[in-house]
């Protein structure tokens, strides 16, 4: 190269970096793109030292280049070779959503499904549902997993929107360096620090199906070295529709509060982060398939609350070595009678070291302790045999970062040995290759191995309210057929093997694309089978199977993501993307008609998928942003696919004052956009939405 | 209460694995060990904060002719190592870049410009109010370091440096600021 391609390169770099948002990787590659390249460059121009190279740049790239230090996420260096796309504050903030889920909607090969005011489904490559359970969702490093079915419920996800930094979402398994569950993806939701929420921020507004919201937030500083934050959010949100045109009686409330410190000290920094919600829902039950005729089936209120502490402490020993201590509290409280009732306590420690190895290797190793404790409350739905139950994780992980080639090849190795007390040990090793030919390329591969272990209501639940007035897949019966769901103490983990690569190229520093491919490979998935048909003698008559659990079905996914980011002109920015995956499944063809989560999952999985996003900025005090959505069918509900669009003009009168006006699903009066699985709630349509708002800054 | 089912799996994944795992680390590290260089790593950081310094410098106008060398001065523990001494190489139009490190508060009216790279205490502030209204751009790369004198003051934002200035002090200490970098400062104080 080396002179003159230097900078085109390092630009590529910085470019990238701010692409997939990974500090560390900058950091190592910015430090071995200047001083390999200043090695060459000295050997070529016989003069040794002539320095910076950052000194040639610009203030305005200098002002791009990410500078955190090496230490602080050291766990995201392996993630170069991985499809990963960064939703930032700034795509948040222009986006209008008012909640996480909604901002996922952003990135290509995520599945979010809108199931009511509270619900959501939200899954990476396919295996959707409200409680999917193949990702693994991080805020701050917090693992938001609920332990009775292995996923995420995202009503109780929040936080101040304006407060988020990024986040970061990997597709495909990244459970060597996150852990259990890390399966089909990855999200991790990262706010920002103390020091950057200095000043008070004051938010409220209004509308149609966003009723109404307020927020507030404070940030000092307690001494030089020790900024902090406060906060307060609340909102109410209108109830939703089902397609009858009934209400779901499902509209929400919501407070929610924390705090966030941090402190400097030398070489040590310091994180205390806290927060506290409640929320009042509510939902309407499908009475046809709810066999208790006794139970209220419709305007059950019910609520959830909870909080969680969270401490982290990060030492650097020098620009190679760090070491990390975290630890967390977290509890949550659900009630929702009469179907679903529980405490979840969670409790963690983390500690992970990192240092260097003859120069060319980066090797990060942990151990990570997890408590969990659930208790489900008795009732006459859903019974967890034992009713309360404490499980423990206890893992071990190792992964090297080596630079094969500097500049040009990177090879990442690594595995994770975690033991759990359903199915033991298990091994989640994975290797990954990324190449840089030139200073527009970028290819990598990667082959890795992850497991979904079970959930508590796989092993110890019955589920005892689901009647079928039909039974698919069985001639007609004189009788509806309650269907007894029954875990299972011999269920085992899930697994995957994953195949992956990818792609990206620059074309400009305005323009890039990034595709990825994966072929995932799953065996033992989670499938059911019939036991034998009794009659219930006594009233109502029933026909009565036991659903059990198994581990036979197996799926085999294909599918790829496409991504792109252009900006034609200065105040001008387009971000598009389309995903596309095809499912074959392999499992007991009875259970297709009846298991959304699994067999029936290909189905449920719409095979195209686009957003497109245009963010104009007309002055410094205007901007226009438009979002257009396409989902394709979901048979398995009857779903036909749809072309939505959000709208958010904003308008800053004052340097401290924002206005906007926000329009959400504004090309129908409302659409369905999938059905509730498991807990039979009255499907939803999901109305077009306005609201606006002010927020002031000082 | 811990489970009984325990280690079900465990038994025969583990040594088969393992071997696998030690061999591809093996084949790694064969792989890569003839190549290796000695790398020393600088903190990007204080790589990045010291571009930006010479690009005040640049962007700096001094009254009168001044003197010819521009003396750079850095007061406090120094966190640049060498990035700093790479300026030495560098000048502002015709005027050569000095760079010097001192702790006497006499010594930096000597100078162009001071970095101060300790957070701004009262003993600080004495200093800096010592070198006000003198054509002296101090910089500094610490929260509220703005509101104690300091006329450039760099901060650490969502992982990028972004800086601040305090307009005011560059007309008293009679520095004209180029409306550049009044352009890309994240705040203009008056």
């Amino acid at each position: 190269m080396k002179i003159s391609g230097y900078f085109t390169w390092l630009f590529f770099r910085i470019r990238l970096v701010k692409l997939i948002g990974l500090r560390a990787f900058a950091v190592k590659l910015l430090v071995i793109a200047v001083l390999t390249d200043l090695t060459g460059m000295a050997a070529a121009q016989g003069n040794s030292a002539t320095g910076n190279q950052l000194l040639g740049l610009s203030l305005e790239e200098l002002m791009d280049i990410k500078v955190t230090t090496v230490s602080r996420r050291p766990q995201k260096l392996s993630e170069v070779a991985s499809a990963v796309f960064v939703i930032t504050q700034d795509d948040i903030r222009r986006s209008g959503v008012t909640n996480i889920p909604d901002a996922l909607r952003m990135a290509p090969g995520v599945q979010v499904d809108r199931l009511g005011t509270d619900k959501w489904a939200v899954s990476i490559r396919g295996f959707t549902g409200r409680f999917a359970n193949k990702l693994q969702v991080l805020i701050d490093g917090r693992s938001v997993y609920n332990p009775i079915f292995s996923g995420t419920l995202w009503e109780q996800q929040d936080t101040l929107m304006e407060d988020i930094e990024r986040i970061e979402v990997i597709r495909g398994p990244a459970a060597t360096v996150w852990g259990i569950n890390a399966v089909n993806g990855v999200i991790n939701i990262i706010t920002k620090k103390a020091a950057d929420t200095q000043g008070t921020l004051l938010t409220a507004g209004g509308g149609s199906f966003e009723q109404g919201f307020v927020s507030a937030r404070y940030g000092g500083k307690m001494n030089e070295d020790t900024p902090f934050r406060v906060y307060a959010k609340g909102f109410a949100r209108h109830h939703t529709d089902a397609p009858s045109g009934a209400s779901n009686r499902d509209q929400w409330q919501s407070g929610r509060g924390g705090f966030r410190i941090d402190h400097h000290r030398g070489n040590d920094q310091f994180t205390l982060q806290g927060d506290i919600f409640a929320n009042a829902i509510g939902d309407t039950y499908d009475k046809s398939v709810i066999s208790l005729q006794s139970s209220p089936t419709n305007n059950v209120r019910g609520q959830n609350e909870g909080g969680n502490i969270r401490f982290r402490w990060d030492r650097t020993l020098s620009e190679q070595s760090s070491i990390l201590l975290q630890t967390y509290y977290d509890r949550v409280r659900y009630q929702m009678s009469p179907l679903f009732s529980f405490d979840t306590e969670s409790f963690d420690v983390d500690a992970q070291h990192r240092f260097s190895l003859w120069d060319r290797h980066d090797i990060t190793w942990g151990g990570n302790y997890r408590l969990y404790h659930s208790k489900v409350f008795e009732n006459g739905f859903i019974k967890l045999t034992p009713q309360d139950r404490t499980n423990h994780v206890y893992s071990g992980f190792i992964r090297d970062d080596i630079t094969l080639i500097p500049n040009r090849l990177y090879f990442n190795l690594g595995t994770r040995l975690d033991h759990n007390d359903f199915t033991g040990l298990e091994i989640q090793p994975s290797a990954r290759l990324a190449w840089t030919p030139d200073t527009e390329n970028t290819l990598w591969l990667s082959v890795s191995r992850a497991v979904r272990t079970p959930a508590r209501a796989e092993n110890d639940a019955t589920l005892d309210f689901l009647q079928f007035g039909n039974a698919p897949g069985l001639p007609p019966l004189p009788f509806p057929l309650k269907a007894v769901f029954q875990g299972s103490h011999s269920f085992q983990s899930e697994k995957l093997l994953a195949y992956e690569a990818g792609y990206r190229h620059r074309f400009s520093p305005q323009a890039s694309v990034d595709i990825s491919g994966f072929v995932n490979d799953y065996s033992e998935l989670r499938d059911f089978s019939l036991g034998g048909f009794t009659l219930n003698t006594g009233l109502p008559r029933q026909i009565i199977t036991s659903v059990l659990t198994d581990n036979s079905a197996a799926a085999l996914t294909y599918g790829f993501e496409l991504s792109g980011d252009w900006k034609p002109t200065q105040n001008w920015r387009l971000q598009g993307n389309y995903s596309f995956i095809d499912m074959r499944i392999s499992s007991n063809p009875l259970t297709k008609d009846f298991d959304p989560s699994v067999s029936g999952a290909d189905k449920v999985t719409p095979q195209h998928r686009i957003s497109l996003r245009s963010n104009y900025d007309l002055s410094d005090k205007l901007d226009i942003n438009l979002w257009l959505r396409y989902i394709s069918n979901i048979a398995y509900y009857n779903l036909p696919g749809y072309v939505t669009a959000d709208a958010k003009v904003s308008y800053r009168p004052a340097k401290n004052i924002e206005l906007y006006v926000v329009g959400q699903n504004l090309f129908s009066r409302n659409h369905q956009e999938l059905a509730p699985d498991f807990i039979p709630s009255i499907p939803a349509v999901i109305p077009r939405g306005v609201y606006g708002g002010i927020q002031i800054r000082f | 209460m811990p489970s009984p089912l325990i280690d079900r799996s465990s038994g025969k994944m583990l040594p088969r694995s393992l071997a696998r795992l030690l061999l591809v680390f093996l084949l790694g590290y064969g792989l890569v060990m003839p190549q290796r260089s000695a790398l020393a790593q600088p903190a990007l950081e204080y790589q990045v904060k010291a571009a930006f310094i010479y690009n005040f410098l640049a962007f700096t106008h001094w009254p009168g002719n001044g003197a010819q060398v521009i003396n750079l001065c850095l007061y406090g523990e120094d966190h640049f190592g060498q990035e700093i001494d790479k300026l030495q190489n560098k000048s502002v139009g015709a005027r050569p870049i000095k760079v010097l490190r001192s702790n006497d508060p006499e010594q930096l009216k000597q100078c162009q410009a001071v970095f101060f790279s300790q957070p701004v205490n009262d003993n600080l502030t004495g200093i800096m109010r010592s070198l006000s209204g003198k054509p002296i751009l101090t910089l500094t790369d610490h929260a509220n370091a703005i509101s104690k004198g300091a006329i450039i003051n760099m901060n650490l934002i969502d992982e990028k440096i972004v800086f601040e200035i305090n307009l005011g002090s560059a007309r008293k200490s009679g520095l004209d600021i180029s409306s550049k970098l009044l352009q890309l400062a994240v705040k203009v104080h008056q």
